[in-house]
Formats: C-alpha cells, sequence, structure tokens
C-alpha cells in the first residue's frame, strides 16, 4: 500500500524547547488516521508541518512520496487541510468564498471552478445555504465550509486539526459521516486530531497517540484492542497511554 | 498560475468594505479641499500658488490631502491586505495549497500597488471635475517652487511628475507599513509603528532645519538630508521634483521603497508562517 504521508525523524524546537522529539510515522492511502494527544502535545505544530506552515527543525515530511521542504508546491498540490480553525471572509456568502478560493485550482478553467464549487456544496451539504452570508452560519456550517474549502482542489490527502471542535452532537454525526463517505466515494486517505475520542473511534482504522511531542503508540484500531483487551473504549485506552 | 493568484488577491481586496469605504471617502476629501480653497480664493489673488482654479485644484487638493488621507487610505489597504490576512489566519488557507509563496507576494504586492494607483486616478478625476464645475477657469496657472505664471502645457508636464512622484511616494509609505503590518500582532501595533514612524520623520526635519539653520531652505544640501524623511518628501519633495529642482526625492523615495519592500518579502516568505 502507498504510504501518502511520511513523518521521518521529525523534530521541532519552538521558543528553546522541543515540542516534537524525533518522530517517525506513516500514514497510508486510504487510512482514516486519528492523531491523539493531550493539548500541547504537538498535534498542531506536526501537522502545520505536514502543511508546510512551518518547517521542521530536524527530521523530514514526505507528502504523496514528495518532500514538502524541498518541493513544496506539488507535495502540497493533493493536500486539502484545516488547521486550527477555517478562516473566512465572513461579510461575503459561503459559495462567493470558495469560488475565490477554487482560483487556485491551477488548471482548472473558470467554469470547471464553478462546478467543483458546487460539487463541494452538494458534498457537505450546504447547496442551499451557499448564497447566505458566511456570518450568518452556524459553527457546523462554517465548520462543514471549510471542509468544502479543502476538498476544492480534489484532494487525496485531508488533514483535518480538531475538525470536531464547537460542533453539536448532530453536526459531530454529520461530519463523521461526510468523513467515511469521502474516504469510500473518492478513497482520500485523512489524517484527523481531535480531543473527542468516541467520535475518532467510529471512524478511524488507526491511531497514533502521542505525549509531549513523542509518539507513545501507533497501529490499526484492531491491534488496538488485541493490546489492550480489557479496555472497552479509546478514552480508556488513551488515560491509560497518558497517565 | 500568477493571473489566477492576481485575480484571487484582486478579488479578495475587493470583497473588504473598508476599501470600498476608502475609495469612496476620496470624494469627501475632495470636498473638504474644494472648502479650503473657497475659503483660500476670498483673500488670494489669481497669481498667488494659494489660488485655486480650474488649472490648478487637482494639485494643490493632492498636496493639502497626500500626507493625511492618502496615507490613511494606505494603511488601512495595508492593515487589510497584510496584518489582517497574514496575523489572523485568512492566508493559512492559501499557503497550504500547492502554490508559490514567492509569486502570491507579487501577486499581492502588485494589487496594493494596482489600488492605490486606483484611489490616485479616482482622486484626479473628481478634483479635476470639481475644478471645472465649481472653480474659477483659468488659462494660466502658478505652480509650487516656479516663478510666474504656467499655462496648460506646463501644467499638464507639472502635474504629470507630481503625481507620478505622489503615488511612488505612496507605494513607499505602503512598503513600511506593509513590513510593520506583517511583523506587528496586532493592528493597535501597527497603528502605533506607523504613528511613531510620522512622528520621528517630524523629529527629524526639525533636527535637520537646526542644524542648517544658516542655509537655505532650497539649499541642495539640506534638501538632500530633507529627502530621507519621508514625510518631508511629501509635504514638499514631490513639488520641488515636479518643479525640476531636484530628484534626489525620487532617488530617496527609491532607496526606501527598495529596503522596505525586501524586508517585507522576506518575512512574508518566511518558511514558518507564524510560528
Amino acid at each position: 500500500m502507498k504510504s501518502m504521508i511520511e513523518v521521518q525523524n521529525v523534530s521541532k524546537t519552538l521558543n528553546k524547547r522541543k515540542v516534537i522529539q524525533n518522530m517517525t510515522f506513516n500514514v497510508m492511502k486510504g487510512d482514516i488516521c486519528g492523531f491523539i494527544g493531550p493539548n500541547g502535545a504537538g498535534k498542531t505544530t506536526l501537522m502545520k508541518m505536514a502543511t508546510g506552515l512551518i518547517k521542521p527543525s530536524e527530521g523530514e515530511i514526505l507528502i504523496n512520496g514528495i518532500n514538502i521542504q524541498r518541493d513544496r508546491e506539488k507535495a502540497l498540490f493533493e493536500v486539502g487541510a484545516i488547521i486550527e480553525v477555517p478562516v473566512f471572509f465572513e461579510y461575503i456568502t459561503g459559495r462567493k468564498n470558495l469560488r475565490n478560493l477554487a482560483r487556485l485550482n491551477i488548471g482548472m478553467d473558470r467554469k470547471e471552478q464553478f462546478k467543483k464549487v458546487e460539487e463541494v456544496l452538494e458534498l457537505v451539504g450546504l447547496k442551499d445555504r451557499g448564497n447566505d452570508l458566511v456570518k450568518n452560519y452556524s459553527l457546523g456550517m462554517k465548520q462543514r465550509l471549510g471542509i468544502a474549502q479543502s476538498l476544492l482542489n480534489n484532494p487525496s490527502i485531508v488533514i483535518l486539526d480538531e475538525p470536531s471542535n464547537g460542533l453539536d452532537p448532530i453536526g459531530m454525526k454529520e461530519l463523521r459521516e461526510l468523513i467515511l463517505n469521502l474516504a469510500k466515494e473518492f478513497d482520500i486517505t485523512f489524517f484527523i486530531s481531535s480531543h473527542l475520542l468516541d467520535e475518532l473511534q467510529k471512524i478511524c482504522n488507526k491511531y497514533i497517540f502521542i505525549k509531549e511531542g513523542c509518539i507513545k503508540w501507533i497501529g490499526d484500531a484492531d491491534s488496538l484492542l488485541k493490546d489492550k483487551e480489557k479496555e472497552k473504549d479509546l478514552e480508556d485506552v488513551f488515560l491509560d497511554f497518558m497517565g | 498560475m500568477f493571473r489566477s493568484l492576481f485575480i484571487y488577491e484582486f478579488e479578495k481586496f475587493w470583497f473588504k468594505k473598508i476599501n470600498i469605504v476608502c475609495l469612496i471617502a476620496i470624494l469627501i476629501v475632495n470636498l473638504l479641499s474644494l472648502k479650503f480653497a473657497l475659503q483660500s480664493n476670498k483673500t488670494a489673488d489669481m497669481t498667488d500658488i494659494v489660488f485655486n482654479s480650474s488649472l490648478n485644484f487637482h494639485i494643490t487638493s493632492l498636496q493639502e490631502m497626500l500626507l493625511t488621507a492618502f496615507n490613511a487610505i494606505v494603511i488601512t489597504f495595508c492593515i487589510l491586505s497584510f496584518h489582517e490576512e497574514y496575523r489572523k489566519g485568512y492566508l493559512r488557507m492559501t499557503f497550504m495549497r500547492g502554490i508559490s509563496i514567492r509569486k502570491l507576494y507579487i501577486a499581492k504586492s502588485l494589487v496594493m500597488s494596482l489600488n492605490i494607483l486606483l484611489t490616485i486616478i479616482i482622486h484626479l478625476i473628481i478634483s479635476l471635475l470639481i475644478a471645472l464645475i465649481v472653480l474659477p477657469k483659468t488659462s494660466t496657472s502658478p505652480l509650487y517652487f516656479k516663478e510666474g505664471l504656467y499655462g496648460i502645457s506646463d501644467v499638464v508636464f507639472f502635474s504629470i511628475k507630481y503625481y507620478f512622484l505622489a503615488y511612488f511616494s505612496l507605494l513607499t509609505f505602503g512598503s513600511i507599513i506593509e513590513f510593520l503590518s506583517i511583523k506587528s500582532r496586532s493592528i493597535a501595533g501597527v497603528l502605533g509603528l506607523s504613528l511613531g514612524f510620522v512622528f520621528l520623520n517630524f523629529i527629524y526635519i526639525s533636527y535637520v532645519s537646526f542644524l542648517f539653520k544658516n542655509y537655505p531652505v532650497s539649499d541642495p544640501l539640506v534638501l538632500k538630508y530633507n529627502s530621507l524623511s519621508f514625510v518631508f518628501v511629501q509635504a514638499k519633495g514631490v513639488a520641488y521634483f515636479a518643479s525640476g529642482i531636484t530628484d534626489v526625492f525620487l532617488y530617496s523615495l527609491i532607496f526606501m521603497y527598495l529596503i522596505f519592500k525586501s524586508l517585507s518579502y522576506l518575512a512574508f516568505t518566511n518558511k514558518n508562517y507564524l510560528e
């Protein structure tokens, strides 16, 4: 199976503190990989490095086999992401926000870009609300619009940092279904960090647990259960690892 | 790809309502200028430089508003396009796409330059129209730092040089604010540093006039030192340049522009976005 995200001996020092320490892991094609750790563990920092927003102090990150530091443009060509919170121009419509960002879809003419915008609006269930101003969107709708943004460039990898933050149970269910649907229908690989372990347990086939910038455990959902046979859910496993 | 980036940036620029308000404000700025012009015309002679007519209002109004209203517009443009987008995370979405950050910066700079040019052109058109409708029509006019009265061809030539350097001074001021916008953590910080920069310029001008108190004000040495003050360039240097007395103000602006544009470029393309 093809490796979509390869993190090789990556370390990151911020303000003289090593926030990521010699991290190595792979996310394979078709994976929905949960990236789990307590606050300040280094999840967002690693995701920022994987999306080219910051560079590692040591080590390398390969996206789809391309080194992001050496060939950033090519490596990010098929990556969609939401890091921290999705950002929009609040006083224009969701559709206009997407149409503006779609201009960065290199190789697509304007007609195709418009078509793509409608396609992603449909996918995230915002087609009917596309002409509403973003400031009138609920948090869940903004999160879905953020996902729509990340899908605009036909990504094969989607990186989501805390995507269910602030969502109500219905919003979380919709998001979960959307991710599962996209992974199934479009063969998109997902790399998702979240605090909501129950949510991750329902969608992920692979987990990476980190603490203080170090990997504590990597493996698929089945082996996690084998390793921790007595545990019933991810929360118990998480507490056990972090303990 | 660059074309797409340019349109993307241009579209984003005009999504921001405050930028549209800035453009509308030019009309108000011109009406204020007209008010001053009508007042000064009551006491001024037609041969006085302060006398406003259909031939020179577009110059006098820009002279009055360059240092204040136009700089304020440039600060607004820069804060919204650089500080807000860079610091508040709007650019994160762009930075995570497979596009060149270098090209993005160039597109952003071009859009900024084009829109500043647009404000200057709108000012020119409005001031010409207002002058034609309201102010006395004359066939000759006095020009800054030039003796006598000049006909339309001289006024046109003077205006082209005046508007060119005024525009370039705004681009230079923009490059300074752009750098402060990327580096400052808050809008208050950008505003504070911008005003601090202008204030320092005033102190520098006072210091130069104290240092050269025995020299005539238009002595080449005094002008050379004053050309390092951005405020002096806008207040008087533009007119000195347009009147053909010296080109030193053009060179100093080029110098400042290159320095601050390079610093902004390095800050913008830093490989650790908002680390």
